[in-house]
């Protein structure tokens, strides 16, 4: 019953007025930025991150999730109706979705990716109530060896779905934590890597850093390879509510989707991405007629939707009982609460359960709003579709420069922002994913306090990480993990999943 | 031979690790029970700059994959719209900074007519004064310092 008691507390945070406002509104605006062809979910949450600092930490976090799978929705709607996926998990939903809209079947692909997803969404809130509490008390037993070496794999899992070389991204990881040691010691009082200026005495912006990444570097990127015409807007949507024939099609496909996506999302490292891609594989293996797959099938649109907003929503599982982020998104989450006050970690759970509960009863409400909103709204967002990057991309750096700015009121992160944006072009030229290292930009401070404090108790012995149990796991998952994906048969896989993008 | 992207990401590592080490020894490493301020700093350097030194070693291995800079006027604009943004915001108030980032920005796209340019940006200037200045109560100066 401790259950239900928990999602009524829950229940009565969100469905406030205010609350369920900004979940609205956090809905309507992730689908609107990410339905522009080319701004994934990434992108999207880093642009509308500063809007949220103004609200109470529980109407924050509401609306940044409401903004992530807006988001997610509005580039399954890219990916049909122009073929231009916004974000990686989305490119599996263009293979067929995209050839459904050009055979007329728009309508149909936009209803059932729609109606995958809310499933998809209210198991996966059944999932993260359930789950969450247990994990959560499991992550309080956890000392600092323990803690340690789970960002350890945290890190390792994170360069799962880094592009090309293994080691490359390893060095982004590494990177990342070294970005996160600039600033005060929080033990000694030394200012770290400030280089004379004080206003670094409180590390780098985390805001600055995600926006020179996922913001102004990709437009600079973009912006060389000159302005792609947005061709073949799929504009006659037609009928959105699918046949009871589609729907017949799809109910096996949305139900593996959705179990496999809410287990993907799990993982760290895994989320959205591994979970379309699995799902769609899985689909195109036990369908009855596998040759339709890729000409169109609706089921192939269904299980990786159904897929990916599952593993959209479990990936907060690890984020909330953990204070791990699984992928950059979650790591602005994360950043969103350390900006509001609030340490993430396991003790959120005990210490914050309205913030917790508001959350993951507000991601349901969410999914409603989702559905209300889509079906009666497309033919607002193919408008949309039709805007040209040409228009786009100086409000993009005008919102990363307010953005940057607005956390501590400072010109000097606005200026840290553009010299950041220049190395994050560097990275992106070099081939290097900048996803691994905001990973480890946002988990350096936690690993390195943990590693003292576990060094300090265990008297400089550092195989105390292998005495303890749980501690070994990690460490042993973790290696595991290293040479799964050094072998050819993931690495295939990766390959394909890499190709596709 | 240098216009690889693996040789040269692998260089860029060693030397990025060389540089964060090299700071890092003016701080006091201390032993691992009691460790400085610069103990992880130090063992991070020394680990980014080791897989440097092996993706360097792995890029002779693999097939080379030329380096595309591209052109470096969308970068440059760019940037220098950022800095703009940052330079002006005390003497042209947000709106006018707002306006000023846009208008500069916008050449690092394609060609298009001076309207094409003004009115987007005036456009933007004044939704995010809206938003950001008076809902969202960013504690900035709108107008110019020299309005009134």
């Amino acid at each position: 019953m401790d259950l239900l008691n928990s999602l009524a507390l829950g229940f009565s945070v969100a469905v406030t007025w205010q609350n369920l406002l900004y979940c609205f509104a956090g809905v309507l605006m992730g689908t609107l930025i990410g339905v522009l062809p080319g701004l994934g979910p990434v992108t999207t949450v880093a642009l509308l991150l500063p809007i949220t600092f103004a609200l109470d930490p529980v109407s924050s976090l509401i609306m940044l999730a409401g903004i992530y799978y807006g988001a997610q929705y509005g580039g399954s709607t890219t990916a049909i109706l122009v073929n231009l996926p916004g974000e990686s998990s989305s490119v599996v939903t263009a293979i067929d979705g995209y050839k459904m809209a050009r055979a007329g079947r728009a309508g149909p692909a936009l209803g059932i990716a729609a109606i995958g997803s809310f499933i998809a969404g209210t198991f996966a809130t059944i999932v993260i109530a359930a789950f969450a509490p247990v994990l959560g008390s499991v992550a309080l037993k956890f000392g600092a060896v323990e803690y340690f070496s789970l960002i350890v794999f945290g890190l390792v899992a994170s360069i799962i779905l880094a592009q090309g070389s293994i080691l490359k991204a390893l060095a982004m990881v590494v990177l990342g934590l070294l970005l996160g040691q600039v600033g005060t010691d929080p033990t000694s009082g030394v200012y770290r890597y400030t280089l004379g200026f004080s206003t670094l005495a409180d590390g780098i912006s985390f805001v600055a850093l995600s926006m020179a990444l996922f913001g102004i570097a990709e437009v600079i990127f973009n912006l060389q390879k000159g302005e792609e015409r947005v061709d073949g807007v799929v504009e006659n949507v037609g009928r959105v509510l699918p046949t009871r024939q589609d729907m017949m099609d799809s109910a096996p496909a949305i139900a593996r989707g959705t179990l496999l996506g809410s287990l993907l999302g799990l993982l760290p490292g895994g989320g959205a991405l591994l979970a379309s891609f699995a799902a769609y594989t899985l689909e195109s293996k036990v369908a009855k007629h596998p040759r339709r797959f890729g000409h169109g099938d609706i089921r192939g649109v269904a299980a990786p939707e159904a897929a990916n907003n599952a593993g959209a929503q479990t990936s907060f599982i690890p984020m909330l009982t953990l204070g791990l982020p699984a992928n950059p998104v979650m790591a602005m989450m994360i950043g969103a609460m350390m900006i509001q006050g609030i340490q993430p970690g396991p003790q959120v759970m005990t210490s914050q359960p309205q913030l917790v509960w508001g959350l993951i009863a507000s991601m349901w409400i969410g999914n409603v709003m989702l559905i209300l909103l889509n079906l009666p709204l497309i033919r607002v967002w193919v408008a949309l579709l039709k805007v040209r990057y040409t228009y786009m991309f100086p409000a993009i750096i005008l919102f990363c420069c307010i953005g940057a700015y607005s956390v501590h009121n400072s010109g000097f992160d606005v200026m840290l922002m553009a010299v950041l944006a220049i190395g994050g072009f560097i990275l992106l030229k070099l081939r290097c994913e900048p996803a691994p290292l905001i990973l480890g930009f946002i988990l350096g401070p936690m690993m390195e306090e943990n590693l003292r404090r576990a060094l300090l108790i265990s008297r400089g012995n550092f195989g105390v990480f292998l005495d303890k149990p749980i501690s070994l796991g990690f460490l042993i998952a973790s290696a595991l993990l290293l040479a799964a994906i050094a072998i050819p048969g993931v690495l295939k896989l990766r390959q394909t999943a890499m190709a596709a993008q | 031979m240098l216009r690889q992207t693996n040789l040269l990401s692998g260089l860029l590592f060693i030397v990025l690790g060389l540089a964060f080490g090299l700071v890092a020894t003016g701080y006091r490493f201390g032993t691992p029970a009691a460790m400085g301020a610069g103990f992880l700093p130090v063992s991070l350097a020394v680990i980014l700059s080791a897989l440097g030194l092996a993706i360097v070693v792995q890029s002779h291995l693999r097939a080379a994959e030329p380096v595309e800079w591209g052109s470096f006027w969308p970068l440059g604009v760019v940037v220098g719209s950022i800095v703009l943004f940052a330079v002006a915001l005390r003497p042209l108030g947000f709106a006018g900074a707002c306006f000023v980032t846009v208008l500069v920005s916008s050449f690092a796209g394609p060609r298009v007519s001076w309207l094409q340019r003004l009115v987007p940006a005036i456009i933007l200037a004044a939704v995010a004064s809206v938003v950001f200045a008076q809902l969202l109560g960013l504690p900035v100066p709108l107008w110019p310092s020299f309005a009134w």
